[in-house]
């Protein structure tokens, strides 16, 4: 019988020790909840929105070079091995196309970004007093503000139907 | 060593009666041989009936044996593998030989099952089993080539002729969309990766049992979903005295199919140019006189392999041990491809007390690989390379050195691969260490409590390396390391408690908990600006290029239970249950709850059939159960913020992943109905039926960019089914004293039907893989343009549109699906040996049937425009349409190939897996040495032939995608094993 109640509290022991071992967290992340708490964190969030631009989908990329194939400023040559080819030629532009895909998903990458920032600023702005504190949130704002802007606006340049008149750019844009 | 085991019980129950009592009596002696050879039989159990008086036969077979108080008595004649035999005898005896006839059937085979071993036949699970003689010798690194074939529903595909790398997995269909398809490994205890598997040297392996369905499998509760494979390592068996064996294999390796290879040769190459207009400024008269089959280049057609291993094996009433040493060497068929192996095992049982057993199964491995670049399609590196390069570009110098861009020598476009390889060397080292430890103690009778330990670690390293004087890399060198550990730790504890109420009901309980920790860490550093070849390392680098690291854990903590209940050897329930958490879910939803029930009726026992002599066995299975499965990333639960952004050299951070708390188990639901029966004591049927459900499917859900901005997120939706049948059959067709003839044949049906995918759509296009998943068809379905061939009157290619009208544009709508998938439905095996004297000789095959996968290398060679400067099919050159009213299916040069199911190929196949030459040397022979104990000598092939339509070098692939693959490689040895 002691035995067996030895063997429960052991139990009991290894049971309670091991279930805090379920509760894992990675060494290169950290939790949404408490990665903006500061105005320091507002600015390291910021110069990530900057990182996101630098995605190869982006303007060192796709997002600037497939119109530029598409538009014939490049010469096809002997020996290529098909890279863009599918651009190049129009007519295999097909819906499931990674290359474009790329862009959309770099631009929403980068609103993404401003809007985490975004979502958690005022938490951070309730609790600054100091004036020159507040004045790097609102520049950091106002980054975040304009990097979004030029994401939806490249969107819409890219992915927006051909409109005419206001009325039907309005339509076009729901 | 079934002998063996027999023999140690004997020695142990015989003990006392061998004392004398002092009474007059009568002396029966005589000779035992066995009567399939005639040779003398040692440690034969004769006992007088109803006493606890008798022997065993000495070395020659004799024995004597002295009754006394009686004027007769009946003398029974035992031994293990053999049928006993009853004599009375009396005083006018004297003397009374024996021969004992061997009787396969009535041996108590064990099969190893989930946390123990049962006997064989009583079992309500699914369980097939492999053992040791299948895998022993076998000519590769891992045990998994072996299991191709062998057990019906396992599907068993080598990916790669990689020595070093494992073979692909996959248990009764595709069960899940996103999540892990491989079955649950377990060696001695503890789950282990099949990354692993060729850290196991197969000789090491007593058992391999394949779990299939919920009665044997629940009990692994969330790992299981996808079926159960458990490995057992050997132990001691020799009982008289320690027995050593020697193994060693020497042999080649080449290419198991060579007369696929289409493109081009030189002749063909230039008349092709010239054809397409590519001729300007080309000197075909030099050109002509080179000629390089780049497939005998890249490949070697007699790459060595050689193997070695040394075992010492032993068990008293005390103490078991089983100890190993091995080598193995192989080089690969490719370039830079290579596995060398030492390893060595420790196993060991001490009973250290009449209530208390110890034990150890440990293990070591030290590997050096390296491996071919495969799967792209890349031009500088051998594999892939050797399909581009052109047949006038030769690699290498009449002197026989490497043609060199830095000289010139080299006159191909871009980078001569094979040299390419020699200067960027990559080298893997990897370090394993795997032990278990383990107590077992029985405070009272029938109750044993077992706790076992177990870490598995492996430490890996890898060495790159790019020289600075090869001209691309512009004098300035590259070189990088990485490093990386994994620590998985295990403790298990169960508490098993037999019982039995008045012979006729008998009850087997098991309560466990088990708990899984594992960690790994890793890092990787580049360097780049080294200038010396002899200093290119990551010091001599000027700058850093990149520097990653990667931490990851996860752990589990289960509760389980099991019951057995028995009535009479007729009827037999099992009930499981086991409760497990996982790290990779939120809090709330980290535990799941699995269950299982069985039922076997063992019908041969019931009265009525007792007497029907044909049906030597008879049993029906019924099982019923969930297992679960959480293979995803450790972490994508959580909703989190990383910091590996950069800008202007200043650090920043950004969301990584937006997480999913109610994130949880995939559940799958199985039901198995078997039935089993043996006729004429020679021939075993077992047939399965199953039907399984996967639930709550962990699948990366599509959503829109706009949300999270990424395209998915895991989430638990719909719902799939597999439904099949398996049938094995084995049996000796002739079996006489020096002849056997056995044939075995198995062969397993899956049906896959994704039941319900999420937000209740019913299609989704799975991108650029070429497939679709729609509700109703399989889950690997092809969703593909129909090509329709060549317009003869002007060369155009010609497609179907969705209605099934002709079409030159090949457009995305007209796609359909194809109603083939890369889930081969049926699956099987069949093996045959035949065996004279010491003479024997086994086949085994396996085939796998109505499998398709996209040739993409024929996308390339076939591309009809698109690759042109580069080496293509001798296709476009014959069989391409030139003239109007040429009958064809490839068009006009120029209109370049499209990703269609022209390239979607059937890989079905029929593979002789292995064909072994044995031969045993007599033991009358073997006598005279006074040394050995059995010596044996065999010839080997592996994937000796092999019927396929594919066009591929090689129809073994795992993926839908066939591209740039290292193809399995065909290996001749010759062995030899001798004991002592």
């Amino acid at each position: 019988m002691i035995k067996k109640f030895k063997l429960y509290i052991l139990l009991a022991a290894m049971a309670f020790s091991a279930a805090s071992c379920l509760d894992k967290m990675p060494e290169d992340g950290i939790p949404f909840d408490e990665s903006i708490q500061t105005v320091d964190d507002v600015n390291l969030a910021v110069i990530g929105i900057y990182d996101a631009f630098k995605s190869s989908a982006l303007y060192s990329g796709n997002l600037t070079i497939l119109p530029d194939l598409q538009a014939d400023l490049v010469y096809g040559v002997n020996g290529n091995t098909n890279t863009f080819g599918d651009i190049w030629r129009w007519k295999d532009i097909l819906a499931t196309n990674t290359s474009i895909e790329a862009v959309y998903a770099g631009l929403y990458n980068v609103i993404n970004c401003c809007n985490f920032m975004l979502d958690r600023v005022d938490r951070v702005r309730n609790n600054t007093t100091d004036d020159k504190d507040l004045d790097k949130l609102d520049q950091c704002c106002g980054e975040a503000y304009f990097a979004r802007a030029i994401a939806y606006s490249e969107l819409v340049k890219m992915f927006c139907k051909a409109y005419e008149s206001d009325e039907d750019a309005a339509n076009q844009l729901v | 060593m079934r002998k063996s085991i027999l023999l140690f019980v004997l020695f142990a129950l015989l003990n006392i009666p061998l004392m004398l009592f002092a009474q007059s009596g009568y002396k029966v002696k005589g000779h035992v041989v066995s009567a399939e050879d005639n040779e003398p039989m040692v440690g034969v159990s004769i006992l007088e009936k109803g006493t606890t008086n008798g022997v065993i036969t000495d070395i020659d077979g004799n024995y004597t044996l002295e009754i006394k108080g009686t004027a007769s008595a009946t003398l029974l004649f035992s031994y293990i593998g053999m049928q006993s035999q009853a004599h009375a005898v009396s005083a006018k005896t004297g003397t009374l030989n024996v021969r004992l006839v061997s009787d396969a059937a009535l041996i108590d085979e064990v099969v190893v099952v989930a946390y123990g071993t049962r006997k064989k036949g009583t079992i309500a699970g699914a369980v097939s089993t492999v053992k040791a003689e299948k895998m022993e010798n076998v000519p590769t690194a891992g045990f998994d080539q072996s299991l191709q074939g062998q057990t019906p529903g396992l599907t068993v595909i080598s990916n790669s002729g990689e020595p070093s790398k494992a073979a692909v997995f996959q248990l009764r269909g595709t069960n899940s969309i996103n999540s892990g398809t491989s079955p649950l490994f377990i060696l001695d205890g503890t789950p282990i990766s099949s990354a692993d598997f060729n850290t196991i040297s197969p000789g090491d392996i007593e058992s391999i049992s394949v779990l299939k369905d919920a009665s044997s499998t629940s009990i692994y509760g969330a790992r299981a979903a996808n079926g159960v494979v458990v490995i057992t390592s050997k132990r001691g068996l020799a009982i008289d005295k320690a027995k050593v064996t020697l193994r060693a294999q020497w042999g080649i390796s080449q290419l198991a199919s060579n007369d696929k290879w289409v493109v081009m040769n030189t002749p063909e190459r230039i008349q092709f140019e010239k054809e397409i207009g590519l001729y300007t400024g080309q000197d075909y008269d030099l050109l002509s006189r080179t000629n390089v089959n780049w497939l005998d280049e890249v490949f070697n057609d007699r790459a060595p392999l050689q193997s070695y291993e040394l075992s010492v094996n032993r068990a008293t009433d005390r103490l078991n041990y089983y100890v190993s040493g091995g080598f193995y060497d192989q080089e690969g068929i490719a370039q830079s491809s290579s596995f060398r192996r030492y390893n060595m095992r420790a196993n060991a049982e001490v009973k250290a007390s009449n209530w208390l057993k110890v034990g150890t199964n440990t293990m070591m491995a030290y590997e050096e690989i390296s491996q071919a670049e495969e799967g792209e399609p890349a031009l500088y590196t051998p594999i892939s390379g050797s399909r581009f390069m052109l047949p006038y570009w030769n690699p290498y110098n009449a002197d026989g050195s490497l043609a060199s861009e830095n000289d010139g020598t080299w006159t191909g476009t871009g980078q001569n691969p094979i040299e390419w390889m020699t200067n960027n060397p990559v080298s893997y080292k990897k370090y394993k260490l795997l032990s278990t430890v383990f107590a077992e103690i029985t405070p009272i009778q029938n109750l044993t409590i077992r706790g076992q330990f177990g870490a598995d670690y492996s430490h890996s390293t890898a060495f790159m390396q790019s020289f600075p004087s090869y001209i691309i890399n512009n004098n300035s060198g590259k070189a990088g390391r990485s490093s990386s550990d994994i620590l998985s730790l295990s403790e298990t504890l169960t508490a098993n408690y037999r019982w039995a109420l008045n012979d006729d009901h008998s009850f087997n309980f098991l309560l466990g908990q088990e708990g899984i920790d594992y960690q790994s860490s890793g890092f990787q550093v580049s360097t780049q600006g080294q200038n010396n070849d002899r200093l290119t390392n990551l010091l001599t680098g000027t700058r850093a290029t990149s520097w990653p690291d990667s931490n990851s854990a996860y752990s589990y903590l289960s509760f389980f239970f099991r019951g057995e209940y028995n009535y009479k050897d007729l009827y037999y329930a099992e009930v499981a249950a086991r409760t497990d958490a996982s790290s990779r879910f939120g809090a709330d939803h980290r535990w799941g709850m699995f269950w299982s029930l069985g039922f076997m009726w063992n019908i041969k026992n019931e009265a009525f059939l007792k007497d029907i002599e044909w049906l030597t066995s008879a049993q029906v299975k019924l099982s019923t159960g969930t297992s679960g499965n959480s293979e995803i990333p450790y972490y994508d639960h959580l909703a989190l913020v990383s910091g590996d952004a950069n800008y202007n050299d200043e650090a920043g951070i950004y969301p990584s992943q937006s997480g999913n708390e109610e994130l949880s188990w995939e559940q799958t639901w199985a039901n198995n109905v078997g039935v089993s029966f043996g006729l004429y004591n020679r021939v075993n049927v077992n047939v399965d039926f199953y039907h399984k459900k996967t639930t709550n499917m962990l699948m990366l859900v599509p959503q829109s960019y706009a949300i999270t901005g990424v395209g998915n997120r895991w989430d638990n939706i719909g719902a799939m089914m597999n439904r099949g049948v398996e049938i094995a059959i084995d049996g000796d067709v002739i079996r006489t004293k020096d002849f056997t003839w056995n044939l075995s044949a198995n062969v397993s049906y899956n049906k896959n039907k994704l039941l319900e995918l999420y937000n209740g759509v019913e299609e989704y296009v799975n991108s650029t893989t070429g497939l679709k998943y729609v509700v109703g068809h399989s889950v690997r379905e092809y969703f593909m343009n129909r090509y329709a061939g060549v317009n003869p009157a002007n060369g155009d290619a010609l497609w179907y549109t969705a209605d099934g009208e002709l079409t030159t544009e090949f457009r995305e709508e007209d796609k359909v699906m194809t109603g083939k998938s890369f889930d081969s439905p049926w699956v099987g095996g069949f093996g045959t040996s035949l065996m004279w004297k010491g003479l024997s000789l086994s086949a085994q095959f396996s085939w796998m049937a109505k499998r398709y996968v996209m040739n993409n290398d024929r996308f390339f060679e076939e591309s009809n425009g698109l690759y042109s400067a580069y080496n293509q099919s001798k296709r476009l050159l014959y069989d391409r349409w030139k003239k109007p009213g040429d009958i064809t299916d490839i068009p006009r040069y120029g209109v370049t190939a499209q990703l269609d199911d022209r390239f979607l190929e059937n890989s079905s196949f029929l593979r002789l897996k292995n064909l072994t030459l044995a031969y045993a040397f007599p033991q009358s022979l073997l006598k005279k040495t006074n040394f050995f104990t059995s010596a044996r000598v065999y010839l080997q092939g592996q994937n000796l032939l092999t019927w396929t339509g594919f066009t591929g070098l090689d129809p073994e692939v795992a993926t839908n995608v066939y591209r740039a693959q290292y193809p399995a490689s065909r290996q001749f040895t010759l062995g030899i094993d001798v004991s002592f």
